[in-house]
């Protein structure tokens, strides 16, 4: 069959780019729709552009490859300007503000940093800066949008960030945090470790420390219960780990990982890494065979849920393993009183939308904000 | 279902699923063109929640994965299409300048009508179209960055409410889809003149000037005005798409192409006088 494509050609198409060019028009299609879906295809459009095959790849494919450059491109600059603008509010006010997540890969310059998209910039605040920090921002072109009561209760009460704030001109969106994960979990890492290792970027932007990102990349992944960009996040964690590798920083994560207690998902994800990008990271076995077994199984539902969601790759096992993660993220962020709660109010809002028949009320910012739109 | 092919010639989508009441308007505009081996956008026309499908049917347009607008009565479907396939266009073309204009050539040298709702852009698009211009784009100027040419697109023109039937007394036999009554924007209608045949011909030509058309029945006399340059730029930005995805790039294909072509602003009552004061003094009469 013409169109057939399966994940492995994707994972294919990351690892070895340079074979690309034996692909013929018909199997470029569905390979060109799943990357943009999974927000990979300005990724992959720059490794190509760099490479020597960039002038034996169709006409017609270069055109969406540049395209997505282009747009990722400005994206990445807006970064930058909007960055620094940030930046200098906060500093200042006395408060150090941290990049984090695609904001960071980008200021930091990581090999993934060409061609990341990012939906909003994520920042990190001492808890003692936030009120500050927001105030400061509401005080200059930043605001909150109307939410619901209880979102606000939510963000404020159980969060590790406050309700988003958004640039009245340019539309921008930022995401202000003083934790890497929901306090009301109990599961928030101490961050006296990550702050210590908070490094001043070249641009004159703050980010964490190159093992911090490793780890806030796998703390965001496998404690979410959506992971709609998770293999995108994975191709992250590729970058980041090929770029450090080295023993001092492999101890660094795992001092990181044990301190913060997120050991088992640091495990997940490297023996990932090692499956799909033919590496060989050093994945202790924990201890225990309950433990193993345990580990076995989560890197069995990670492996089919972190296949991007397309009609092109839909499959029944991945769907389930989705499911699976989204009880398992609700599980992780919040006690089970507090979750029950608040699945009872998120279930009956999702009840009246499908009654509504509103499908696009659930539809998510797509960019980073309305400036790329009209 | 099998799906349509819908090449508008810069680009292809694939029409995955489609209700069979667009059949007709699917075979009348986009039924002679060639498909090409990869599409450059996948499409659906789904129908809404399973409550909507027996009550109040509603359609949702659906592009790879993404539903970018809010759903609308099944019965505009083909309007919402055509809507969608604009969006793609838009969101996903970053290699040329898009602006929301129509583009006109004779003589081979193209000019735009810069759009504003209610200029009556469309009525003069197809009034000219059916009177010896080419119809590059009702909607959309494909603008090439280095060339500062216009590319030709296979797409209809969206007619709506009285122009319909004007189309309709100008052409009796002009190709025009069956009208969606009561959208966003009145009735619409999609109306095309010219077949494949004739659009593969056609080339990028240059763009010789920018015609900013404003319809008045009352006057009973045509205006033009020429408009300062700094106004023309300001106008054009604000009828971009993506000059903010293109930044550096949209700026300066702006300005050099506002700096050597013609610019008016023209209050009309009489469609005559357009297509005289079009060749007059912007494309010239030809050889």
């Amino acid at each position: 069959m013409a169109n057939k494509f399966s994940f492995e050609n994707l994972v294919k198409a990351i690892n070895s780019p340079e074979r690309l060019t034996r692909l013929s028009l018909q199997e470029w299609e569905p390979l060109l729709f799943v990357l943009k879906t999974s927000r990979l295809e300005a990724y992959l459009a720059f490794v190509l552009r760099d490479s020597e095959v960039w002038d034996s790849i169709p006409e017609q494919v270069r055109a969406h490859l540049s395209a997505a450059m282009v747009y990722a491109q400005r994206q990445n600059d807006q970064v930058f300007h909007e960055g620094q603008e940030i930046h200098d509010l906060l500093i200042a006010q006395g408060v150090t503000p941290v990049f984090l997540k695609g904001a960071a890969y980008i200021v930091a310059a990581t090999n993934n940093a060409q061609g990341r998209l990012c939906s909003d910039i994520d920042l990190l605040v001492k808890e003692g800066d936030l009120a500050t920090s927001e105030t400061t921002l509401l005080n200059n072109f930043w605001y909150h949008k109307t939410i619901t009561d209880y979102d606000d209760k939510y963000y404020r009460e159980y969060a590790h960030e406050i309700p988003p704030l958004y640039h009245l001109t340019r539309g921008t969106v930022l995401d202000l945090h003083h934790n890497l994960f929901l306090p009301v979990s109990g599961k928030a890492p101490p961050l006296e470790q990550f702050w210590q290792g908070v490094q001043l970027q070249e641009c004159g932007l703050y980010t964490l420390e190159p093992a911090a990102m490793f780890m806030h990349s796998i703390i965001h992944l496998m404690l979410n219960e959506e992971v709609v960009y998770g293999f995108r996040d994975m191709v992250d964690l590729k970058c980041l780990a090929q770029q450090y590798d080295s023993d001092a920083f492999w101890q660094r994560v795992e001092q990181l990982a044990a301190k913060s207690h997120f050991e088992t998902e640091v495990k997940v994800v490297m023996t990932l890494l090692n499956t799909w990008f033919d590496t060989a990271y050093p994945v202790k076995p924990p201890q225990g065979r309950l433990k193993r077994s345990g580990l076995r199984l989560l890197v069995r539902i990670y492996k089919y849920a972190l296949i991007p969601e397309h009609p092109a790759l839909h499959s029944v096992r991945s769907g389930l393993a989705r499911f699976v993660v989204f009880v398992r993220g609700h599980s992780m962020k919040m006690p089970p009183k507090v979750l029950l709660k608040h699945l009872s109010i998120k279930l009956w809002l999702g009840v009246y939308n499908w009654l509504r028949g509103d499908s696009t009320a659930d539809a998510k910012p797509v960019d980073l904000g309305a400036a790329f739109k009209r | 279902m099998k799906p349509f092919f819908i090449n508008m010639g810069l680009f292809q989508a694939k029409l995955n699923d489609y209700p069979s009441s667009i059949s007709p308007a699917l075979n009348q505009i986009y039924g002679d063109c060639q498909s090409k081996e990869m599409s450059d956008f996948t499409v659906r026309l789904a129908p809404g929640s399973i409550v909507r499908k027996y009550l109040r049917p509603q359609i949702v347009f659906e592009s790879n994965t993404q539903i970018p607008f809010k759903p609308l009565p099944f019965s505009q479907a083909y309007a919402l299409l055509e809507w969608g396939l604009n969006w793609c266009l838009a969101t996903h073309d970053f290699n040329h300048l898009l602006l929301h204009s129509a583009v006109l050539v004779k003589n081979n040298k193209a000019v735009l009508f810069p759009a504003l709702p209610g200029s009556g852009k469309s009525t003069l698009s197809c009034w000219l179209a059916i009177n010896g211009w080419k119809l590059y784009s009702d909607e959309m100027a494909v603008i090439n960055t280095d060339s500062l040419t216009a590319e030709p697109l296979y797409r209809p023109a969206c007619i709506k409410n009285r122009s319909i039937e004007l189309v309709r007394a100008w052409q009796p036999e002009a190709t025009i889809t069956r009208v969606c009554s009561d959208t966003a924007k009145g009735d619409v209608a999609h109306a095309k003149f010219q077949t494949w045949a004739d659009y593969s011909r056609l080339q990028p030509v240059e763009i010789a000037g920018i015609v900013f058309p404003k319809y008045d029945g009352s006057l009973s006399e045509e205006q033009f005005y020429t408009i300062a340059k700094s106004q023309v730029f300001e106008e054009l930005c604000q009828h971009a798409f993506n000059y903010h995805v293109l930044g550096y790039q949209a700026f300066d294909t702006v300005w050099r192409l506002i700096d050597k072509v013609k610019v008016f602003e023209v209050h009309y009552s009489n469609l005559d006088f357009m297509d005289e004061f079009l060749l007059d003094e912007v494309v010239g009469h030809g050889e």
